[in-house]
């Protein structure tokens, strides 16, 4: 097997936090194949799969296809286009790079919780040029409002159940959901990952006013 | 059955998942069931068609604390939904007892509040179709 560093591991779980699962992937997928071919994508499946699962199903998809899963912000654009404003739970530094810049006119807030651990939001924050503005959890409702959006990341789907972190579970209160208009989940994984999903936690998906 | 009294179709949907998917799943079931028997009766009345709401309402507030009501923007701290308050006037001259029933119809958790609020506006529509009111 492909001797990859001793410390991908930890060093994915890094990213991830800053970068989201599915962008952090994306970035170790391709590294690993430029550095080590496509031995090195299954060597990382087989050492880090099981413990990262959208990582696993970001080197899946690859290996299948000779691709990385592309992003289409389009379809989440569409549907936040009336959204009087957007508040984001869970981060994706490559979905949001696209959708931000495709909403000019919507305010859009990142919720300041993450279950992975400490995440530099100075640093994440630093990316958008004040197009995303940070919202502590305590200022969570002060972005409710009849025309306004809570958006989350969905990694995939199994039958009724959408895979999401768990900061999503947070905000999901019976309290909250009739505070926002739109509760909008956004896929970027669709078919989800092959093997448990160790991490992320799961939603019904009619917990979603939109799933795209 | 929403959509005179919520043109807007995102509104619209906002409303319905307020009715149909929160709260409850015994009062879910009892909106839609009496829902439906105001639609038909409205169906059955007198000058039937579309309602054409168009008399005075009162807003549904969000139901948030009242420091995060004070911080959103004033266009959105209602449901895009008014309660139609003529019904409830003729019926209810004296302005406490009105006042105490408007107050108790639009209070409640939102999906108890909002299916009040389309009951009432039915009503109102049903009971003009009947000759009450103008």
């Amino acid at each position: 097997m492909t001797a990859l560093p001793p410390s991908l591991g930890r060093t994915f779980l890094l990213a991830a936090g800053e970068l989201g699962f599915f962008s952090a992937a994306r970035i170790f997928v391709r590294e690993t194949s430029a550095a080590y071919g496509p031995d090195g994508v299954r060597a990382m499946r087989e050492q880090h799969g099981r413990d990262y699962s959208v990582l696993d199903g970001v080197a899946a998809r690859y290996l299948d296809t000779g691709a990385l899963p592309g992003v289409d912000a389009t379809r989440a654009a569409e549907a936040l286009r009336d959204a009087s404003r957007v508040l984001v739970v869970g981060f994706e530094a490559d979905a949001l790079d696209l959708l931000v810049p495709l909403l000019p006119a919507v305010p859009a807030g990142l919720l300041m919780q993450r279950s992975l651990g400490p995440v530099d939001w100075d640093r994440v924050l630093a990316n958008f040029d004040d197009r995303l503005t940070a919202v502590p959890f305590d200022d969570l409702q002060k972005w409710a409002g009849s025309r306004a959006a809570l958006l989350t990341f969905v990694y995939g789907t199994a039958g009724s159940l959408a895979h999401v972190s768990s900061e999503w579970l947070r905000v999901m209160g019976p309290d909250v959901r009739p505070q926002f208009r739109s509760l909008l989940g956004w896929d970027l994984l669709p078919g989800g990952p092959e093997v448990y999903p160790r991490w992320l936690a799961t939603a019904d998906v009619a917990t979603f006013s939109a799933l795209v | 059955m929403l959509a005179p009294w919520i043109p807007d179709p995102h509104d619209r949907s906002f409303v319905a998942r307020c009715l149909g998917d929160e709260g409850p799943p015994h009062h879910r079931t009892s909106t839609f069931a009496l829902l439906s028997l105001l639609q038909r009766a409205m169906d059955l009345a007198p000058q039937a068609g579309a309602p054409s709401p168009s008399g005075p309402t009162i807003p549904v507030p969000l139901r948030v604390p009242p420091h995060v009501r004070e911080a959103l923007d004033p266009g959105e701290r209602e449901y895009p939904i008014g309660m139609p308050v003529g019904a409830l006037s003729r019926r209810f001259p004296d302005p406490v007892a009105r006042a105490a029933a408007v107050e108790s119809l639009v209070d409640g958790p939102p999906h108890h509040a909002l299916a009040n609020v389309l009951m009432v506006a039915m009503l109102d529509e049903l009971l003009r179709r009947l000759g009450d009111g103008p």
